[in-house]
Parts: C-alpha cells; structure tokens; sequence
C-alpha cells in the first residue's frame, strides 16, 4: 500500500471519528458551569448573588428597552409625513443598465445598477438632487471615460423609455431623456444613436397577441434567454420595473452559477496538481534515501580498506621526503587518500541531499497548509521553482534526470490551474477596480470629431431599433475584451 | 482567525468562539487521546473531558501556545486515565493477543488499529496528529523535538506502517 494512501486513509478516519459532537460538550460545559456555581455561591451585602439570575434580569431589561425603542419608532413613522413620491423613473440602456427615478419636479432621486456594467459606471457618482440634464451630461461623459461610448465605433447607441409611478409612459420625459443624449452626442460630435423602443415587426407582432407591448415582450425575451423562467400567465400582470429587477437578478445568478463552474475546474486542477507534485516529491525523497543508504555503505566499505593490516609494518622511506612510495604502500596510500576524498564528497553529497529532502519536505508542509487556505499560488511557485533547479544539478544527474521528466508534466497541470486562477479573478473583480482599470485603459483615447452626428442619428435609428438584443449582445462580448488588450 | 486570538474569547465564555475552537482543533486532541490509550471510547470521552475543562480553565491561559496548552491537557488527562484504569485492571499484554482484547472497539479502521499496534508512543503521536492537519513545525514545539526530527520520524513510521500493513496482508 502506498504512503499517501495510508496517509489518506488515517486522514479520514480521524476526521470521522473525532466528531464527537459539539453540542454535548457544550451541554457538560454549562453544566459544569452551573455544578461550580452551586459550589461556590458569591455573596453581596451578606445575601446570595447568582450570576446567572443577574445574568437574566441583565437580558430582559435589554429587550424590554427594545421592545420600547421599536414601538417609539413605529409611532413615529406613522406620523412622519409621507416621504417624497417620485414621479416615476426612466431606464437607460447602453449596455450599463440603469434605472433613474424623478420627482414632480424632474429632479433625480435615485439612480439603482441594473447590471454590472452599471455598478462601474455609477461608481463614486451620486445623482440624487440634480436634474435630468445634468445627470445625463455625467453619466455621457463617465461612458466616454470608461470607454462605454466611443468615436472609434459605429454602434454608440442608449435606448431609454420614462414610465409613470402608475406604470404607464411618460412620454414626455421619455421624449425629453432622448433629446439630453442626443443633444450630448451633438456636442461632443461623437456619432450615437438614441431610440426609444425597440421596433421589430416580428416581436410587434407576438407581442400585440400576447396582449402586451413590444418594449416589454422584448424585455421578457432578455429574461428567458438569460435562463429566467416566467409563466406566459404572468406576461400582462409584471411589470416593467419588475422585469428589470428579474433581469438584474438573473444576471448576479448566472455570474454566481459561472463562478461555482469555474472554481470546481480550478480546483480539481488544483488537486491535479497537487497530486502530481505530492508524487514527485515522495519519489524524490524516496530517491534521495536510496541513494544516502548507498552512499553511507560505500563509505564504509571504503573505511574497510583504508585500515593497514597488522603485523605488515611498512619499510622506512629511505628518500626521505614525502613522495610516493612504491610498491603495494603506493597502492595501499592512494586508496586511502582516495577514500579519504570519497568521503569528503561523501559528506557533502550527504548534506547537500539531506539539505534537499529537508526543504521539499518543508514545501509539502506549506503545500498542506496552502490547500486548506486556498492560497496555493506561492507555494506552487516555490517548489517549483527547487524542483526547477534540482533538474539542473550537474553534480547529481540521477536526481536531476528524475526531476526533470516530473517537471514536464507539473509545468502542464500549473499553467491550466493558473488560468483558472486568471479566470476567477476577472469574475471576482469589483465594480470599483474595473472603474479604475477601465479609466486607466481609456484615458489616452483621442475622440475623432464627426459633423454629421445628427444625420448620423435619423438614419441609424430604425437600424438599431430593429436590431437592438443582437446588437447588445455583440456590444457586451467586444466590452469584456477591452481590458484584455 | 488564529487559535491564541480565540482563548480570550474562549475565556469569556464565548460558544461561537468555542465551537471555532472545538472545528479546528478535534482531530488533534483526539489524536492525543487516542495514542496514549490506544481506544476509541476512552480516546472520544478523553477528548471531550479536555474540551470542558478548556470551556472552564481558558481565563487561566496567558500568552502564546494555546493549541499546545490544549493538547498537553489532553495527554495529562489521557495519562491519569491510564494510570486509573492498569489501578483498577490487570491486562495481559502478552505478544500472541490480538489487538481486539486491549481496543475493545471494532468501529476503528483496520489501518488507524495498525497504527496503534505497529508504532511506539512518540510514532503513534506523530502520525496521528501529522495526519490530524497539524504541521511538523507545531509537532516539534508541542513534543519539544526538532522539527528536523519530526520529519524523519513521520516518514520511517510511515514506512514501518507500510511494511507491518503489507506483511498483515500476506499473512491474510
């Protein structure tokens, strides 16, 4: 049975039977603790003080002063007057999906992400109490910074529609949104184009079956092609806002359902790896013992010759100096001084292979450690890097010779497990970092100026509406790239 | 959270703290158990011992090595019961008894009982607490051996383990 057998196995059971449940501790605990109380009563001012019972009255004083504070709350809440009623709110939609709702007044009060892309965009922006116009004019130019609008492309569009509070369209605000972006494009005379519904005679057409508007039809068609499940009962009764809700929601679930995809392959490369490298390096050590066992009876054997036979007195050198005598002397001192060497080297191997087996084995402890804190990175990178330069050893070429095939393979497995690694960390990003990495990454963009920006605009239009979702989804996989280049 | 920054939470009575407590460190304080009285019901009870007197001696804890505080709790505990148990019961521990007479549970693994009859003491606690998610590094500070010592030791009980596993297997 192999080592790391024997280790898994002892690993589990120790694990399963050591699980000898907390709860019962816990219960003997308390009730040592109560045992020790009855024993030893503090008294205060002559009368008996129980901890616990001061420990209670302590708690219900507490929840009582809640139970207070909450009810004082709840009355004030009922007479406070009514807060604010937005008017309603209007959606905008680049890709950065972001609802926006007003007051009577036009005045923004809120500006809520719909997607990720908007979390970017709204990082470090507080639109609450300013006007349509200016929340437009900021949010036009934080795209043109994050690269969401820009004049090296032909497909800057927004599509935004206004609903009332009472769910129905605000045509006039909708009108008056589209005229701000247009008016923005104009300025800027960066060409874009600003619908306000999509027009496609195909989902025209289901959707006037259905019994609902196309703009909202369009929206359930997002919903389901994202994973989303709505019964077609339920088509009329959502509503817009809603449906923008769902959409966000699916979003953050299926961001989550891919990041669980990818941790499981990350980690079972992880284990891949860990495997490989827990395999090399126990036949490494088990190399580095043969070979010290080998070296240790070499060394003896060779004690064994270096001691002169008794009663064999060698003759007096008559030279006189310290040549090399002749004869079976010469034979006898040249193996001597040679084992003497041999055991130099000896040492030294000894030391260096034990220098060895000592770090790897203090890699695999890290290794260990680095599997339960999911922080595997630098000790990958350290027994590597010793494995990396044993393959290199000169002096010690059936070491070296090992090592090397085992690399090949572990080389293999690190570089898949690394872009894993890469992978999540472009999923677990935050809004915040990509702001930064997006402002970074557009920062030297020069804007080509365009004059026909309002030409541009009428005969776009249909083209886009007609095209919206597809055009969307094009436009979301060329933005995931940005940062790649 | 580390283990010396959880005993002042411990001490002050702290159950979630405790329950971090008791998740990271059972396999280790049952390790100890188990090497010193070689069974899984006194290992299990001395364990549990070890923790309740943790719940009610942690205010006496100061400094560094809690984990090493614990397991020494567990092996002084472990000791007496032995102690108590060769007081009150003469066993005869001649070389033809099988293992079943003196670990009168069969719910341990035939490798973990192997390791039990195979090892001496100190290789018995370091393979099991090895095994057990503590490092060589913390072995050698709680045993107060060289960590060097720690390594060497684990691989030749390993090996002896390995070899008494294969001859138990031939002979089956």
């Amino acid at each position: 049975m192999k080592g790391r057998k024997i280790e898994k196995q002892l690993k589990n059971e120790i694990s399963t039977a050591s699980d000898f449940g907390f709860q019962e501790i816990m219960e003997r605990a308390h009730a040592n603790d109560d045992a020790l109380l009855e024993a030893v009563p503090v008294t205060v001012e002559g009368k008996a003080y129980n901890h616990r019972g001061s420990a209670l009255k302590t708690i219900l004083f507490a929840l009582g002063a809640l139970i207070l504070a909450f009810a004082i709350f709840w009355i004030l809440q009922n007479e406070e007057p009514a807060p604010t009623r937005s008017a309603g709110y209007f959606v905008i939609d680049i890709n950065p999906s972001i609802k926006l709702s007003y007051n009577q007044d036009g005045i923004i009060t809120d500006a809520q992400a719909l997607n990720e892309d908007a979390s970017v965009l709204l990082v470090d922006l507080d639109l609450s109490g300013k006007s349509a116009d200016d929340a437009v004019s900021i949010l036009f130019d934080k795209c043109v910074a994050l690269g969401y609008f820009s004049s090296e492309r032909d497909n800057n569009a927004v599509m935004t529609s206004a609903t009332t509070d009472n769910g129905e369209s605000d045509e006039e605000m909708t009108n008056e949104i589209k005229r701000l972006f247009s008016s923005q494009f104009s300025k800027k005379k960066m060409r874009g184009v600003v619908i306000t519904g999509v027009q496609n005679a195909e989902l025209d057409a289901t959707a006037s079956e259905l019994g609902i508007d196309s703009q909202k039809y369009a929206l359930i068609l997002s919903y389901l092609d994202m994973g989303g499940e709505l019964d077609t009962e339920r088509y009329d009764e959502v509503s817009i806002s809603e449906l923008y809700e769902m959409i966000s929601e699916r979003e953050k679930e299926q961001k989550k359902e891919d990041i669980a995809k990818i941790e499981s392959e990350r980690d079972s490369k992880q284990s891949e790896l860990f495997e490989a490298l827990f395999n090399s390096v126990e036949a490494l050590i088990d190399k580095i013992q043969a070979e010290l066992d080998n070296i240790i009876s070499e060394e003896q054997q060779g004690q064994n010759i270096g001691e002169s036979p008794k009663g064999n007195e060698p003759p007096p050198n008559d030279k006189g100096h310290d040549d090399r005598p002749n004869g079976a002397l010469g034979d006898m001192m040249d193996k001597i001084h040679g084992s003497i060497e041999k055991g130099q080297q000896n040492d030294n191997t000894i030391t260096r292979y034990k220098e060895i087996a000592t770090k790897l084995d203090e890699y695999i402890d890290t290794l260990e450690i680095a599997k339960k804190s999911n922080d595997c990175k630098s000790a990958f990178d350290g027994i590597l890097k010793l494995l990396d330069e044993l393959s290199k050893d000169e002096e010690h070429k059936s070491l070296a010779s090992l090592v090397s095939s085992a690399v090949v393979e572990i080389e293999t497995l690190y570089e898949e497990f690394l872009e894993k690694c890469a992978e999540l960390n472009e999923m677990n990003v935050s809004a915040e970092q990509v702001n930064l990495d997006r402002l970074d990454a557009f920062k030297n963009v020069s804007h080509e100026k365009y004059d026909d920006v309002d030409k541009w605009q009428v005969e776009k239009e249909s083209e886009i509406a007609s095209s919206w979702y597809e055009m969307k989804k094009q436009w979301n996989n060329d933005r995931k790239n940005d940062l790649k280049k | 959270m580390s283990l010396d920054s959880l005993a002042s939470r411990v001490a002050r009575h702290d159950e979630h703290a405790f329950e971090e407590l008791y998740n990271k460190i059972r396999q280790a304080v049952y390790s100890v158990c188990l090497s010193v009285l070689k069974n899984h019901t006194s290992a299990e009870e001395i364990a549990q011992d070890t923790f309740v007197a943790v719940w009610t001696h942690s205010s006496e804890f100061k400094g560094k090595g809690y984990k090493t505080w614990i397991l020494t709790i567990a092996k002084n505990k472990s000791l007496n019961l032995l102690k108590k148990q060769a007081r009150e019961v003469s066993v005869d521990f001649s070389e033809n008894e099988d293992i079943a007479s003196y670990t009168t549970d069969f719910e341990l693994s035939f490798t973990l009982r192997s390791a039990l009859e195979a090892l001496d003491e100190q290789e018995r606690e370091i393979v099991l607490l090895r095994n057990s998610g503590m490092k060589a590094k913390e072995i050698a500070i709680y045993l107060s051996i060289p960590r060097g010592t720690v390594s060497w030791k684990y691989k030749e009980a390993l090996e002896k383990l390995k070899k008494y596993l294969e001859g138990r297997n031939e002979r089956a």
